[in-house]
């Protein structure tokens, strides 16, 4: 593809990502949930991304409610966690990001060479 | 998850018979990898028998989980059968059978069912955790191992990082580091005790 293909390609696809889910936390999350496919506790989550626990639940909540995330309450050591795994609808999602990242990339690669 | 393919399924699935004979030789009779502590407890099990020289090519992360391998994860999603059955082919060899062995006396204790891994899950994730970083970066003091610990599991408290240190120093200690003057000197002790 030359450049004019790679901007047109970069713009239609922008559309197909939700914007909803392209925040760079959602963003983390999502593709952590998707390394880790056994879910992650939420303390596990908190800890990783250094993150407030507001800001952790309210992005976790938007993602839940947008269907990319579910959550399963697991009794270990006594106490009642939560587990949270990416759903089908989630790793589709990540899907559409991941290409819309590539283009953007080859979109910013051919501004630089030319 | 069904759909999910491990990067190279036959070498992993021959490493995943060799773990499910682990899970056998330990005596436990049934397992459900749908259950979120029968994963954790095969993700432990396997990185501490790998590190201890259990050959198998798993490879395994720390950021997020403690010792986490994916690979292992897509095989036991695809062999659900075999695994939660303990069905395999492959035997352990002495060699092995006292690697799973001493991981069973230092860490596991005696585990037969859910309930006795639940109640260990701190142990498992701290002893774990410490044997990546030891083995990870063999000059770090255990002081330094004691705070990458508490950085990576901010809610292990101090005794439970502490409990996993001293047991993977006794997983990871090596027979043949035991030289005479080391021999000697355990003996000197002993014989203070006795």
């Amino acid at each position: 593809m030359n450049t004019q293909d790679n901007i047109q390609h970069f713009l239609d696809i922008s559309n197909k990502v939700n914007s909803k889910a392209t925040s760079l936390i959602r963003c983390q999350i999502l593709a952590l949930l998707e390394y880790s496919l056994d879910g992650i506790q939420y303390r596990e989550l908190k800890a990783v991304l250094g993150v407030s626990d507001g800001k952790l639940i309210s992005n976790l909540t938007k993602l839940l409610e947008m269907g990319y995330v579910e959550k399963q309450e697991v009794k270990l050591d006594n106490k009642n966690l939560q587990i949270y795994i990416l759903t089908e609808a989630g790793r589709k999602e990540l899907r559409k990001i991941k290409n819309w990242m590539d283009s953007f990339q080859k979109v910013t690669e051919s501004c630089i060479t030319t | 998850m069904d759909g999910l393919i491990s990067k190279s399924d036959r070498i992993m699935y021959n490493d995943l018979k060799k773990i499910i004979a682990c899970i056998k030789h330990i005596g436990l009779k049934k397992i459900d990898v749908n259950d979120y502590v029968w994963r954790f407890f095969i993700q432990k099990m396997t990185f501490l028998a790998q590190t201890m020289g259990l050959s198998t090519n798993y490879y395994f992360t720390i950021n997020i989980k403690g010792p986490y391998s994916r690979d292992l994860t897509c095989d036991y999603y695809q062999k659900k059968f075999q695994v939660n059955s303990i069905k395999t082919d492959y035997e352990l060899s002495q060699e092995e059978k006292e690697i799973i062995e001493k991981i069973e006396k230092n860490v596991f204790g005696d585990i037969k069912t859910r309930d006795d891994i639940n109640g260990k899950m701190h142990l498992f994730e701290s002893v774990s955790t410490v044997a990546y970083l030891m083995q990870e970066s063999t000059n770090s003091s255990e002081d330094q191992i004691f705070l990458k610990t508490k950085m990576l599991k901010p809610h292990l408290n101090d005794e439970q990082i502490v409990i996993g240190i001293n047991k993977a120093k006794n997983l990871l200690f090596k027979s043949e580091y035991l030289t005479d003057e080391l021999k000697k000197e355990i003996e000197l002790w002993d014989r203070i005790d006795a």
